[in-house]
Protein backbone atom coordinates (compact mmCIF):
# COMPACT_ATOMS: atom_id res chain seq x y z
CA UNK A 1 0.00 0.00 0.00
CA UNK A 2 2.81 2.34 -0.05
CA UNK A 3 2.10 3.23 -3.67
CA UNK A 4 -1.28 5.02 -2.37
CA UNK A 5 0.99 7.45 -0.25
CA UNK A 6 -1.83 10.06 -0.63
CA UNK A 7 -4.43 7.91 0.15
CA UNK A 8 -6.28 9.19 3.15
CA UNK A 9 -9.05 6.85 5.05
CA UNK A 10 -12.59 8.57 5.25
CA UNK A 11 -12.78 6.91 8.25
CA UNK A 12 -12.11 9.42 11.45
CA UNK A 13 -9.17 8.22 13.04
CA UNK A 14 -9.57 7.95 17.16
CA UNK A 15 -6.87 10.48 17.78
CA UNK A 16 -6.22 12.25 14.94
CA UNK A 17 -4.27 15.24 15.56
CA UNK A 18 -4.09 17.48 12.16
CA UNK A 19 -4.04 20.94 12.32
CA UNK A 20 -6.52 22.42 10.13
CA UNK A 21 -5.39 24.29 7.70
CA UNK A 22 -7.41 26.19 4.18
CA UNK A 23 -5.02 27.33 1.51
CA UNK A 24 -6.60 28.83 -1.36
CA UNK A 25 -4.68 30.49 -3.92
CA UNK A 26 -6.13 31.92 -6.75
CA UNK A 27 -8.49 29.37 -7.04
CA UNK A 28 -11.32 29.46 -9.51
CA UNK A 29 -14.58 27.22 -10.12
CA UNK A 30 -16.42 27.40 -12.97
CA UNK A 31 -19.70 25.77 -13.38
CA UNK A 32 -21.00 24.90 -16.99
CA UNK A 33 -24.84 25.09 -16.59
CA UNK A 34 -26.49 22.80 -18.68
CA UNK A 35 -29.85 23.40 -20.80
CA UNK A 36 -32.28 20.73 -21.34
CA UNK A 37 -30.93 20.85 -25.04
CA UNK A 38 -27.14 21.26 -24.35
CA UNK A 39 -27.39 17.57 -21.62
CA UNK A 40 -28.72 15.98 -25.12
CA UNK A 41 -26.63 13.63 -26.49
CA UNK A 42 -28.61 13.85 -29.96
CA UNK A 43 -27.70 18.08 -30.14
CA UNK A 44 -24.31 17.33 -29.69
CA UNK A 45 -24.22 14.57 -32.21
CA UNK A 46 -25.95 16.75 -34.57
CA UNK A 47 -23.82 19.92 -34.25
CA UNK A 48 -20.83 17.75 -34.42
CA UNK A 49 -22.21 16.33 -38.15
CA UNK A 50 -22.91 19.87 -38.77
CA UNK A 51 -20.98 21.99 -37.28
CA UNK A 52 -21.54 25.70 -37.83
CA UNK A 53 -24.74 27.25 -36.84
CA UNK A 54 -26.65 24.53 -35.23
CA UNK A 55 -23.17 23.97 -33.66
CA UNK A 56 -22.82 26.84 -31.63
CA UNK A 57 -26.86 26.81 -30.96
CA UNK A 58 -26.28 23.18 -29.00
CA UNK A 59 -23.21 24.10 -27.56
CA UNK A 60 -25.44 26.88 -25.40
CA UNK A 61 -23.05 25.80 -22.77
CA UNK A 62 -23.42 28.66 -20.12
CA UNK A 63 -20.26 28.67 -17.84
CA UNK A 64 -20.84 31.00 -14.77
CA UNK A 65 -17.64 31.38 -12.66
CA UNK A 66 -19.00 30.83 -9.50
CA UNK A 67 -15.54 32.20 -7.79
CA UNK A 68 -13.40 33.94 -9.51
CA UNK A 69 -9.35 33.76 -8.17
CA UNK A 70 -10.08 33.90 -4.54
CA UNK A 71 -6.85 33.80 -2.32
CA UNK A 72 -7.03 32.99 1.49
CA UNK A 73 -5.87 31.08 4.52
CA UNK A 74 -7.40 30.40 6.96
CA UNK A 75 -5.65 28.62 10.16
CA UNK A 76 -6.82 26.42 12.93
CA UNK A 77 -9.19 28.25 15.84
CA UNK A 78 -10.31 30.45 13.68
CA UNK A 79 -14.15 31.34 13.20
CA UNK A 80 -14.93 32.73 9.50
CA UNK A 81 -18.19 34.21 8.61
CA UNK A 82 -19.12 34.31 4.68
CA UNK A 83 -21.31 37.33 4.06
CA UNK A 84 -22.21 38.89 0.50
CA UNK A 85 -25.84 38.78 -1.77
CA UNK A 86 -27.27 35.86 -2.89
CA UNK A 87 -25.53 33.94 -5.46
CA UNK A 88 -22.05 35.95 -4.46
CA UNK A 89 -20.27 32.65 -4.37
CA UNK A 90 -20.68 31.42 -0.45
CA UNK A 91 -22.30 27.71 -1.13
CA UNK A 92 -19.99 27.28 -4.03
CA UNK A 93 -17.08 28.20 -1.79
CA UNK A 94 -18.58 25.98 1.22
CA UNK A 95 -18.65 23.08 -1.53
CA UNK A 96 -15.03 23.33 -2.53
CA UNK A 97 -13.85 24.01 0.83
CA UNK A 98 -15.14 20.00 1.54
CA UNK A 99 -14.03 19.01 -1.40
CA UNK A 100 -16.72 17.89 -3.82
CA UNK A 101 -16.05 21.20 -5.88
CA UNK A 102 -12.54 20.24 -7.68
CA UNK A 103 -11.30 23.76 -8.46
CA UNK A 104 -11.26 24.95 -12.06
CA UNK A 105 -8.19 26.68 -11.77
CA UNK A 106 -5.50 27.87 -9.03
CA UNK A 107 -4.71 25.62 -6.12
CA UNK A 108 -7.17 24.57 -3.12
CA UNK A 109 -4.96 22.92 -0.05
CA UNK A 110 -7.41 21.61 2.25
CA UNK A 111 -5.93 19.46 5.53
CA UNK A 112 -8.20 18.42 7.73
CA UNK A 113 -11.88 16.55 7.95
CA UNK A 114 -14.45 18.88 6.86
CA UNK A 115 -17.38 18.14 7.76
CA UNK A 116 -20.46 20.84 6.12
CA UNK A 117 -23.93 21.48 7.23
CA UNK A 118 -25.26 22.56 3.95
CA UNK A 119 -27.80 20.60 4.15
CA UNK A 120 -28.77 19.26 7.62
CA UNK A 121 -31.68 17.33 6.84
CA UNK A 122 -29.13 14.64 4.12
CA UNK A 123 -29.00 10.99 5.21
CA UNK A 124 -32.15 11.61 7.80
CA UNK A 125 -34.61 8.52 6.72
CA UNK A 126 -38.17 9.17 7.49
CA UNK A 127 -38.69 5.73 8.13
CA UNK A 128 -36.18 4.93 10.52
CA UNK A 129 -36.02 5.56 14.28
CA UNK A 130 -34.23 8.37 15.69
CA UNK A 131 -31.67 5.74 16.77
CA UNK A 132 -31.30 4.11 13.48
CA UNK A 133 -30.72 8.22 11.89
CA UNK A 134 -27.75 8.44 14.51
CA UNK A 135 -26.30 5.02 13.23
CA UNK A 136 -27.07 5.84 9.60
CA UNK A 137 -25.50 9.94 10.04
CA UNK A 138 -22.58 8.59 11.85
CA UNK A 139 -21.39 6.47 9.59
CA UNK A 140 -22.04 8.58 6.96
CA UNK A 141 -19.99 10.42 8.37
CA UNK A 142 -16.92 7.98 9.00
CA UNK A 143 -17.32 6.92 12.21
CA UNK A 144 -17.32 3.40 13.45
CA UNK A 145 -19.80 1.50 14.75
CA UNK A 146 -18.04 1.57 18.32
CA UNK A 147 -17.21 5.16 18.30
CA UNK A 148 -21.03 5.58 17.33
CA UNK A 149 -21.84 3.45 20.39
CA UNK A 150 -20.21 5.40 22.59
CA UNK A 151 -21.22 8.57 20.96
CA UNK A 152 -24.95 8.11 21.76
CA UNK A 153 -26.04 8.65 25.11
CA UNK A 154 -24.23 12.48 24.86
CA UNK A 155 -25.96 12.79 21.45
CA UNK A 156 -29.51 11.10 23.53
CA UNK A 157 -28.68 13.80 25.75
CA UNK A 158 -27.77 17.03 23.90
CA UNK A 159 -31.52 16.77 21.38
CA UNK A 160 -33.08 16.28 25.02
CA UNK A 161 -35.37 13.97 22.35
CA UNK A 162 -36.23 11.08 25.00
CA UNK A 163 -38.26 8.27 24.23
CA UNK A 164 -38.81 10.10 20.82
CA UNK A 165 -35.27 8.57 20.12
CA UNK A 166 -37.22 5.35 19.50
CA UNK A 167 -39.61 6.30 16.72
CA UNK A 168 -39.74 6.92 13.20
CA UNK A 169 -38.41 10.68 12.28
CA UNK A 170 -41.22 11.47 10.34
CA UNK A 171 -43.12 11.86 13.43
CA UNK A 172 -40.95 14.54 14.50
CA UNK A 173 -41.55 18.04 13.83
CA UNK A 174 -39.36 20.29 11.63
CA UNK A 175 -37.45 21.63 14.94
CA UNK A 176 -37.05 18.54 16.11
CA UNK A 177 -35.35 17.28 13.33
CA UNK A 178 -32.97 20.05 13.01
CA UNK A 179 -32.21 18.97 16.91
CA UNK A 180 -31.23 15.29 15.81
CA UNK A 181 -29.16 15.96 12.47
CA UNK A 182 -27.25 19.25 14.25
CA UNK A 183 -26.22 17.25 17.31
CA UNK A 184 -25.32 14.06 15.24
CA UNK A 185 -23.54 16.11 12.63
CA UNK A 186 -21.30 18.21 15.47
CA UNK A 187 -20.86 14.88 17.65
CA UNK A 188 -17.08 14.58 16.52
CA UNK A 189 -15.65 17.17 16.11
CA UNK A 190 -15.18 17.94 13.10
CA UNK A 191 -11.76 19.46 11.64
CA UNK A 192 -13.39 21.61 9.73
CA UNK A 193 -16.92 22.51 10.14
CA UNK A 194 -18.81 24.44 6.91
CA UNK A 195 -22.25 25.72 7.62
CA UNK A 196 -24.77 27.37 5.09
CA UNK A 197 -27.19 29.85 6.93
CA UNK A 198 -27.97 29.67 10.44
CA UNK A 199 -29.51 26.99 10.90
CA UNK A 200 -32.63 28.16 13.31
CA UNK A 201 -32.48 24.65 15.75
CA UNK A 202 -35.26 24.36 17.43
CA UNK A 203 -36.18 26.76 19.78
CA UNK A 204 -34.27 29.75 21.53
CA UNK A 205 -32.97 27.94 24.45
CA UNK A 206 -31.51 25.10 22.13
CA UNK A 207 -30.37 27.44 19.67
CA UNK A 208 -28.46 28.58 22.63
CA UNK A 209 -27.10 25.47 23.24
CA UNK A 210 -26.21 24.99 19.69
CA UNK A 211 -24.49 28.06 19.69
CA UNK A 212 -22.17 27.51 22.28
CA UNK A 213 -21.60 24.08 21.24
CA UNK A 214 -20.33 25.24 18.06
CA UNK A 215 -17.80 27.64 20.04
CA UNK A 216 -16.99 24.74 21.65
CA UNK A 217 -16.03 22.54 18.33
CA UNK A 218 -14.08 25.64 16.97
CA UNK A 219 -12.54 25.52 19.99
CA UNK A 220 -11.04 22.17 19.96
CA UNK A 221 -9.08 23.59 17.16
CA UNK A 222 -10.99 23.59 14.34
CA UNK A 223 -11.91 25.57 12.09
CA UNK A 224 -15.52 27.04 11.25
CA UNK A 225 -16.76 28.54 8.13
CA UNK A 226 -20.69 29.80 8.26
CA UNK A 227 -22.18 31.72 5.36
CA UNK A 228 -25.03 34.27 6.47
CA UNK A 229 -27.26 37.17 6.11
CA UNK A 230 -27.20 37.34 10.00
CA UNK A 231 -24.95 40.41 10.28
CA UNK A 232 -25.81 39.86 14.15
CA UNK A 233 -24.69 35.91 14.01
CA UNK A 234 -21.61 36.39 12.11
CA UNK A 235 -20.69 39.44 14.88
CA UNK A 236 -21.76 37.20 18.24
CA UNK A 237 -20.02 34.21 16.22
CA UNK A 238 -16.65 35.09 14.21
CA UNK A 239 -13.49 36.27 14.75
CA UNK A 240 -13.40 36.88 10.73
CA UNK A 241 -15.67 37.99 7.87
CA UNK A 242 -14.98 37.80 4.30
CA UNK A 243 -17.50 39.66 1.85
CA UNK A 244 -17.53 37.86 -1.47
CA UNK A 245 -19.49 39.48 -3.97
CA UNK A 246 -19.92 38.54 -7.63
CA UNK A 247 -17.52 35.46 -6.51
CA UNK A 248 -14.73 37.28 -5.47
CA UNK A 249 -13.46 38.52 -2.21
CA UNK A 250 -14.38 42.09 -2.12
CA UNK A 251 -13.32 42.15 1.87
CA UNK A 252 -11.45 40.01 4.09
CA UNK A 253 -10.78 41.20 7.93
CA UNK A 254 -11.77 41.48 11.42
CA UNK A 255 -15.72 41.16 11.47
CA UNK A 256 -16.71 44.82 12.64
CA UNK A 257 -14.51 46.34 9.18
CA UNK A 258 -15.97 44.05 6.96
CA UNK A 259 -19.75 44.36 8.22
CA UNK A 260 -18.79 48.00 7.70
CA UNK A 261 -17.95 48.17 5.20
CA UNK A 262 -20.30 45.49 3.53
CA UNK A 263 -23.33 47.62 5.19
CA UNK A 264 -21.73 50.95 3.46
CA UNK A 265 -21.97 49.61 0.59
CA UNK A 266 -25.39 48.64 0.86
CA UNK A 267 -26.44 51.64 2.25
CA UNK A 268 -24.38 53.35 -1.01
CA UNK A 269 -26.47 51.38 -3.47
CA UNK A 270 -29.88 52.09 -1.80
CA UNK A 271 -29.39 55.95 -1.47
CA UNK A 272 -29.01 56.06 -5.20
CA UNK B 1 -11.94 16.26 -5.20
CA UNK B 2 -8.88 15.53 -6.73
CA UNK B 3 -8.48 15.38 -10.33
CA UNK B 4 -6.62 12.47 -12.45
CA UNK B 5 -6.16 8.79 -12.59
CA UNK B 6 -4.24 8.32 -9.94
CA UNK B 7 -7.34 10.23 -7.83
CA UNK B 8 -9.23 7.60 -9.71
CA UNK B 9 -7.57 5.04 -8.61
CA UNK B 10 -7.45 5.97 -4.66
CA UNK B 11 -11.47 7.03 -5.07
CA UNK B 12 -12.09 3.16 -6.03
CA UNK B 13 -9.23 2.33 -3.11
CA UNK B 14 -11.37 4.31 -0.49
CA UNK B 15 -14.79 3.25 -1.48
CA UNK B 16 -13.51 -0.42 -0.53
CA UNK B 17 -11.84 0.60 2.32
CA UNK B 18 -15.54 2.59 2.80
CA UNK B 19 -16.98 -0.84 2.93
CA UNK B 20 -19.05 -0.34 6.20
CA UNK B 21 -21.01 2.92 4.42
CA UNK B 22 -22.13 0.91 1.48
CA UNK B 23 -22.95 -1.87 3.56
CA UNK B 24 -25.32 -0.71 5.64
CA UNK B 25 -26.81 1.59 3.32
CA UNK B 26 -26.96 -0.91 1.01
CA UNK B 27 -29.41 -2.77 3.31
CA UNK B 28 -31.05 0.00 4.12
CA UNK B 29 -32.32 1.03 0.88
CA UNK B 30 -33.90 -2.01 0.61
CA UNK B 31 -35.40 -1.91 4.18
CA UNK B 32 -36.75 1.57 3.42
CA UNK B 33 -38.58 0.45 0.50
CA UNK B 34 -40.11 -2.60 2.37
CA UNK B 35 -40.35 -0.94 6.06
CA UNK B 36 -43.95 -1.40 6.75
CA UNK B 37 -44.32 -4.49 4.83
CA UNK B 38 -44.63 -8.09 6.54
CA UNK B 39 -42.82 -10.32 4.16
CA UNK B 40 -40.40 -7.27 3.57
CA UNK B 41 -37.74 -8.08 0.57
CA UNK B 42 -39.40 -11.27 0.23
CA UNK B 43 -41.77 -9.07 -1.41
CA UNK B 44 -39.24 -9.09 -4.53
CA UNK B 45 -39.11 -12.99 -4.01
CA UNK B 46 -42.74 -13.28 -4.95
CA UNK B 47 -43.20 -11.31 -7.42
CA UNK B 48 -40.34 -12.86 -9.12
CA UNK B 49 -41.54 -16.17 -8.35
CA UNK B 50 -44.81 -15.39 -10.06
CA UNK B 51 -43.27 -13.96 -13.24
CA UNK B 52 -41.37 -16.93 -13.49
CA UNK B 53 -44.13 -19.23 -13.15
CA UNK B 54 -46.47 -17.28 -15.51
CA UNK B 55 -44.26 -17.28 -18.03
CA UNK B 56 -42.68 -20.54 -17.47
CA UNK B 57 -45.86 -22.09 -17.83
CA UNK B 58 -46.70 -19.97 -21.61
CA UNK B 59 -43.65 -20.40 -22.77
CA UNK B 60 -43.54 -23.72 -22.21
CA UNK B 61 -46.44 -24.46 -23.63
CA UNK B 62 -45.79 -22.74 -26.46
CA UNK B 63 -42.77 -23.89 -27.95
CA UNK B 64 -44.07 -27.46 -26.67
CA UNK B 65 -41.40 -27.87 -24.56
CA UNK B 66 -40.84 -30.01 -21.04
CA UNK B 67 -41.34 -28.60 -18.15
CA UNK B 68 -38.58 -29.98 -16.46
CA UNK B 69 -35.86 -28.95 -19.22
CA UNK B 70 -37.68 -25.50 -19.96
CA UNK B 71 -38.51 -24.43 -16.07
CA UNK B 72 -35.06 -24.64 -14.12
CA UNK B 73 -33.23 -22.77 -17.00
CA UNK B 74 -35.84 -20.13 -17.35
CA UNK B 75 -36.13 -19.77 -13.71
CA UNK B 76 -32.37 -19.48 -13.59
CA UNK B 77 -31.82 -17.42 -16.25
CA UNK B 78 -34.70 -14.66 -15.44
CA UNK B 79 -32.93 -14.47 -11.88
CA UNK B 80 -29.28 -13.80 -12.87
CA UNK B 81 -30.73 -11.22 -15.76
CA UNK B 82 -32.56 -9.38 -13.13
CA UNK B 83 -29.90 -8.45 -11.39
CA UNK B 84 -28.06 -7.94 -14.28
CA UNK B 85 -30.36 -5.59 -16.14
CA UNK B 86 -31.39 -3.84 -12.21
CA UNK B 87 -27.24 -2.96 -11.98
CA UNK B 88 -27.19 -1.52 -15.47
CA UNK B 89 -30.63 0.48 -15.18
CA UNK B 90 -29.86 1.63 -11.93
CA UNK B 91 -26.28 2.87 -12.77
CA UNK B 92 -28.18 5.45 -14.92
CA UNK B 93 -29.32 7.11 -11.94
CA UNK B 94 -26.39 6.53 -9.05
CA UNK B 95 -25.10 9.59 -8.92
CA UNK B 96 -28.15 11.73 -9.94
CA UNK B 97 -30.17 9.98 -6.88
CA UNK B 98 -27.58 10.89 -4.38
CA UNK B 99 -27.39 14.43 -5.85
CA UNK B 100 -27.58 15.42 -2.49
CA UNK B 101 -24.91 13.54 -0.58
CA UNK B 102 -22.67 13.86 -3.97
CA UNK B 103 -22.86 18.09 -3.05
CA UNK B 104 -22.63 17.66 0.25
CA UNK B 105 -19.85 15.10 1.30
CA UNK B 106 -16.47 14.19 0.06
CA UNK B 107 -17.20 10.70 -0.47
CA UNK B 108 -15.19 8.26 -2.85
CA UNK B 109 -18.05 7.95 -5.56
CA UNK B 110 -17.36 4.82 -5.84
CA UNK B 111 -18.87 4.21 -2.79
CA UNK B 112 -22.40 4.85 -4.49
CA UNK B 113 -21.19 2.53 -7.04
CA UNK B 114 -20.62 -0.33 -4.64
CA UNK B 115 -23.79 0.50 -2.84
CA UNK B 116 -26.08 0.10 -5.69
CA UNK B 117 -24.22 -3.23 -6.82
CA UNK B 118 -24.10 -4.64 -3.18
CA UNK B 119 -27.98 -3.97 -2.99
CA UNK B 120 -28.74 -5.37 -6.28
CA UNK B 121 -26.60 -8.69 -4.76
CA UNK B 122 -28.84 -8.74 -1.56
CA UNK B 123 -32.08 -8.87 -3.98
CA UNK B 124 -30.33 -11.56 -5.80
CA UNK B 125 -29.65 -13.81 -2.59
CA UNK B 126 -33.25 -13.44 -1.72
CA UNK B 127 -34.39 -14.37 -5.40
CA UNK B 128 -31.88 -17.44 -5.30
CA UNK B 129 -34.56 -18.38 -2.79
CA UNK B 130 -37.10 -19.73 -5.70
CA UNK B 131 -33.95 -21.62 -7.23
CA UNK B 132 -34.20 -23.66 -4.28
CA UNK B 133 -37.61 -24.50 -4.97
CA UNK B 134 -37.23 -25.20 -7.99
CA UNK B 135 -34.18 -27.81 -7.20
CA UNK B 136 -36.33 -29.61 -5.07
CA UNK B 137 -39.26 -29.65 -6.99
CA UNK B 138 -37.40 -31.38 -10.36
CA UNK B 139 -35.41 -33.07 -8.15
CA UNK B 140 -32.23 -31.44 -10.00
CA UNK B 141 -28.78 -31.08 -7.57
CA UNK B 142 -26.57 -29.04 -9.11
CA UNK B 143 -24.00 -30.72 -7.65
CA UNK B 144 -20.08 -29.79 -7.28
CA UNK B 145 -20.31 -27.59 -10.63
CA UNK B 146 -22.55 -25.09 -8.51
CA UNK B 147 -18.79 -24.13 -6.90
CA UNK B 148 -18.29 -22.15 -10.43
CA UNK B 149 -20.55 -19.88 -9.05
CA UNK B 150 -18.22 -18.36 -6.56
CA UNK B 151 -15.98 -17.35 -9.72
CA UNK B 152 -18.71 -16.69 -12.13
CA UNK B 153 -20.59 -13.75 -9.57
CA UNK B 154 -17.02 -12.49 -8.93
CA UNK B 155 -16.06 -11.49 -12.46
CA UNK B 156 -19.69 -10.41 -13.30
CA UNK B 157 -19.89 -8.29 -10.34
CA UNK B 158 -16.14 -6.78 -11.21
CA UNK B 159 -17.60 -6.87 -14.75
CA UNK B 160 -20.34 -4.43 -13.22
CA UNK B 161 -18.56 -2.11 -11.98
CA UNK B 162 -16.79 -1.12 -15.01
CA UNK B 163 -20.24 -0.83 -16.66
CA UNK B 164 -21.82 0.76 -13.86
CA UNK B 165 -19.12 4.03 -13.86
CA UNK B 166 -19.49 4.10 -17.63
CA UNK B 167 -22.86 4.85 -17.80
CA UNK B 168 -23.41 6.30 -14.78
CA UNK B 169 -21.53 9.24 -16.57
CA UNK B 170 -22.60 9.17 -19.42
CA UNK B 171 -26.24 9.27 -17.87
CA UNK B 172 -25.24 11.98 -15.33
CA UNK B 173 -23.63 14.16 -18.24
CA UNK B 174 -26.35 13.35 -20.81
CA UNK B 175 -30.16 12.86 -19.19
CA UNK B 176 -31.64 10.87 -22.79
CA UNK B 177 -29.45 8.27 -23.04
CA UNK B 178 -31.35 6.70 -19.80
CA UNK B 179 -34.25 5.59 -22.00
CA UNK B 180 -31.68 4.48 -24.28
CA UNK B 181 -30.08 2.50 -22.04
CA UNK B 182 -32.96 0.70 -21.12
CA UNK B 183 -34.13 0.07 -24.64
CA UNK B 184 -31.07 -1.59 -25.36
CA UNK B 185 -31.79 -3.73 -21.87
CA UNK B 186 -35.11 -4.55 -23.25
CA UNK B 187 -33.15 -5.46 -26.71
CA UNK B 188 -30.50 -7.36 -24.90
CA UNK B 189 -33.31 -9.66 -23.24
CA UNK B 190 -34.72 -10.84 -25.67
CA UNK B 191 -31.26 -11.79 -27.62
CA UNK B 192 -30.32 -13.57 -24.48
CA UNK B 193 -31.36 -17.06 -24.09
CA UNK B 194 -33.62 -16.12 -20.95
CA UNK B 195 -37.46 -16.91 -22.73
CA UNK B 196 -35.82 -19.58 -24.80
CA UNK B 197 -33.01 -22.16 -24.67
CA UNK B 198 -30.16 -21.84 -26.89
CA UNK B 199 -30.78 -25.22 -28.72
CA UNK B 200 -33.83 -23.71 -30.06
CA UNK B 201 -31.95 -21.47 -32.15
CA UNK B 202 -28.68 -23.69 -32.83
CA UNK B 203 -31.49 -25.98 -34.49
CA UNK B 204 -33.09 -22.64 -36.94
CA UNK B 205 -29.64 -22.56 -38.07
CA UNK B 206 -29.19 -18.89 -36.15
CA UNK B 207 -26.76 -20.15 -33.24
CA UNK B 208 -24.63 -17.27 -33.29
CA UNK B 209 -26.88 -15.09 -31.56
CA UNK B 210 -25.72 -17.08 -28.71
CA UNK B 211 -21.97 -17.89 -29.32
CA UNK B 212 -21.59 -13.82 -30.02
CA UNK B 213 -23.89 -11.99 -27.91
CA UNK B 214 -21.27 -11.36 -24.45
CA UNK B 215 -24.53 -10.68 -22.64
CA UNK B 216 -25.32 -14.66 -22.90
CA UNK B 217 -21.79 -15.65 -21.93
CA UNK B 218 -22.10 -13.25 -18.84
CA UNK B 219 -25.59 -14.70 -17.91
CA UNK B 220 -24.00 -18.30 -18.52
CA UNK B 221 -21.43 -17.29 -16.14
CA UNK B 222 -23.65 -17.28 -13.33
CA UNK B 223 -26.51 -19.62 -14.85
CA UNK B 224 -24.85 -22.94 -15.72
CA UNK B 225 -23.26 -23.81 -12.32
CA UNK B 226 -26.49 -23.09 -10.74
CA UNK B 227 -27.92 -25.73 -12.97
CA UNK B 228 -25.32 -27.96 -12.40
CA UNK B 229 -23.84 -27.60 -15.55
CA UNK B 230 -19.98 -26.77 -16.66
CA UNK B 231 -19.33 -23.06 -17.88
CA UNK B 232 -17.34 -23.44 -20.79
CA UNK B 233 -14.01 -22.06 -21.51
CA UNK B 234 -15.45 -19.33 -24.16
CA UNK B 235 -17.70 -17.91 -21.47
CA UNK B 236 -14.99 -17.42 -19.44
CA UNK B 237 -12.90 -15.75 -21.69
CA UNK B 238 -15.63 -13.44 -22.95
CA UNK B 239 -16.10 -12.65 -19.23
CA UNK B 240 -12.49 -12.25 -18.26
CA UNK B 241 -11.99 -10.74 -22.03
CA UNK B 242 -14.59 -7.59 -21.66
CA UNK B 243 -12.95 -7.02 -17.66
CA UNK B 244 -9.59 -6.57 -19.56
CA UNK B 245 -11.07 -4.36 -22.05
CA UNK B 246 -13.82 -2.53 -19.71
CA UNK B 247 -11.67 -1.75 -16.98
CA UNK B 248 -9.19 0.68 -18.49
CA UNK B 249 -12.15 2.06 -20.68
CA UNK B 250 -13.70 3.45 -17.34
CA UNK B 251 -10.61 3.67 -15.73
CA UNK B 252 -10.11 6.45 -18.69
CA UNK B 253 -13.18 7.93 -18.27
CA UNK B 254 -12.98 8.22 -14.36
CA UNK B 255 -9.40 10.11 -14.63
CA UNK B 256 -10.79 12.50 -17.09
CA UNK B 257 -14.30 13.34 -15.79
CA UNK B 258 -14.97 11.47 -12.36
CA UNK B 259 -14.09 15.35 -10.71
CA UNK B 260 -16.94 16.95 -12.90
CA UNK B 261 -19.67 14.94 -11.58
CA UNK B 262 -20.23 16.91 -8.99
CA UNK B 263 -20.98 20.00 -10.96
CA UNK B 264 -23.40 17.82 -13.38
CA UNK B 265 -25.93 17.13 -11.07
Amino acid sequence: MTALAEYTPYQVAANSAVRPRIVLRDMTIDYPIYSSQGRSLKKRVLSTATGGQIGRDASDRVIVRGLDGVTLTIEAGERVGLIGHNGAGKTTLLRALCGVYAPSGGIAEITGRATSLIDLSLGIEDEATGYENIRLRGLMMGLTKDQIDELTPSIEEFTELGPYLSVPVRTYSSGMRLRLAFTVSTAVSPEILLMDEWLSVGDAAFREKAESRLKEVVDRSGILVIASHNLGLIEKLCTRAIWLDHGRVQSDGGVQDVVESWQQHYADRTTV
Amino acid sequence: MKTGYYAALLDVVGAIDNWRIWGVFGWEDIRQRYRRSVLGPFWLTLSTAILIGTIGFVFANLFGQSLEEFFPNLAAGLIVWTFIRQVIESATGVFTSQERVIKQINLPLTTHVLRMIWQNLIILGHNAVILVVIWFWFGLWPGVAILQVVPGLVLLVLNGVWVVWLVAIICTRFRDVVPIISSVMQMLFYFTPILWLPAMMIDRGVGFIVDYNPMAHLLALVRMPLLGQVVPFASWAVGIGLLVVGTPLAWYAMGRLRHRIAFWL
